[in-house]
């Protein structure tokens, strides 16, 4: 009877020892989950609408020229899609009482078929002048891997 | 014969305790060399990363120090531009191995890694510096968009080693 309870010991033991074992594989398998693609999407959404901002292409609100340069500026592995939304000063031109209200969507444009699981969305507000500001504007720009 | 019995089982249970023990002792080592050498490599990989990011930020959103680096080829702090528009003079001093040498951009761009860099519009290279990866073990590439001399191109951004 003694030398099976010092046997039943040593199997817990084992046991025990076998489980924090396949605990910790598993625990540093999972940890090791790859972010640096969805890191490097994020950089790459907030780069295309600087480069947008930067050749005016945003402020013109001119659909061709946005569409061509986001062609242009998204790299070949990777979708995008814009969304242009305009908000206005009510009543306008702006006063120090208007207040801002959505006036219109001015652009949407997709590269290529969206997979909305993999999206990395990035967003730039720019102004829109006519004389004074004409809109206030946001840009969302959402990234994937084609 | 029971104090003959009683011998041999001893010497069974020293052999199944020394059997588990060298069994788990094994396994234990075998483990613990596995969990450092996948640490590492993590860290190495995440180490990888943050240069990478750090480096390409650097070049293309700060224009350096001096701030015309390029005409006496003697920067304290690298950069090619600002806000992601590059300067062309500053693309070719980085590309002209007789302004900037490869060890000296190393160690300007604080990277103990190997890197190549090249920026190109959506056909050809406009310019590259740095070294190609050769028998590279590991690689990280990042792609900014760009301006260059106002037309939309992209950095491409390599360590490796």
């Amino acid at each position: 009877m003694k030398g099976f309870v010092f046997s039943l010991d040593v199997w817990v033991g084992v046991i025990i020892a076998l489980v924090i074992l396949a605990a910790s594989f598993y625990s540093l398998s999972s940890s090791q989950e790859d972010i640096w693609p969805q890191v490097q999407l994020e950089k790459q959404a907030k780069d295309i609408l600087l480069v947008l901002d930067k050749t005016n292409s945003l402020e013109s609100l001119n659909k061709t020229r946005i569409k061509e340069n986001l062609d242009k500026g998204v790299p070949s592995n990777v979708g995008a899609r814009i969304d242009i939304v305009l908000y206005k000063c009510t009543p306008y031109p702006c006063v120090s009482d208007s207040t801002i209200k959505f006036d219109s969507y001015n652009l949407t444009y997709s590269t290529s078929q969206i997979i909305p699981s993999d999206i990395v969305t990035a967003k730039k507000t720019f102004l829109v002048f006519d004389g004074g500001i004409k809109y206030f504007s946001i840009a969302q720009l959402g990234v994937w891997y084609k | 014969m029971p104090h003959r019995s009683k011998a041999q089982v001893t010497v069974i249970d020293v052999f199944f305790a020394c059997l588990i023990f060298f069994t788990l002792f094994a396994l234990l080592a075998f483990s613990w060399n596995y969990f450092v050498l996948k640490i590492y490599s993590l860290d190495r990989r995440a180490d990888m990363e943050n240069k990478l990011m750090m480096i390409s930020d650097l070049l293309i959103k700060y224009p350096g120090n001096e701030t015309f680096w390029d005409l006496n080829c003697n920067p304290k702090i690298l950069g090619l531009g600002k806000e992601n528009v590059l300067e062309k003079k500053k693309l070719d001093a980085f590309a002209n191995s007789s302004c900037l040498n490869y060890s000296t951009m190393k160690q300007l761009l604080g990277s103990e890694y190997e890197f190549y860099f090249e920026a190109r519009n959506s056909s050809d290279i406009i310019v590259e510096a740095g070294q190609k990866p050769i028998d590279a073990s590991e690689a990280l590439i990042i792609k900014r968009s760009v301006l260059v001399d106002g037309q939309i191109a992209f950095a491409n951004f390599m360590l490796w080693r």
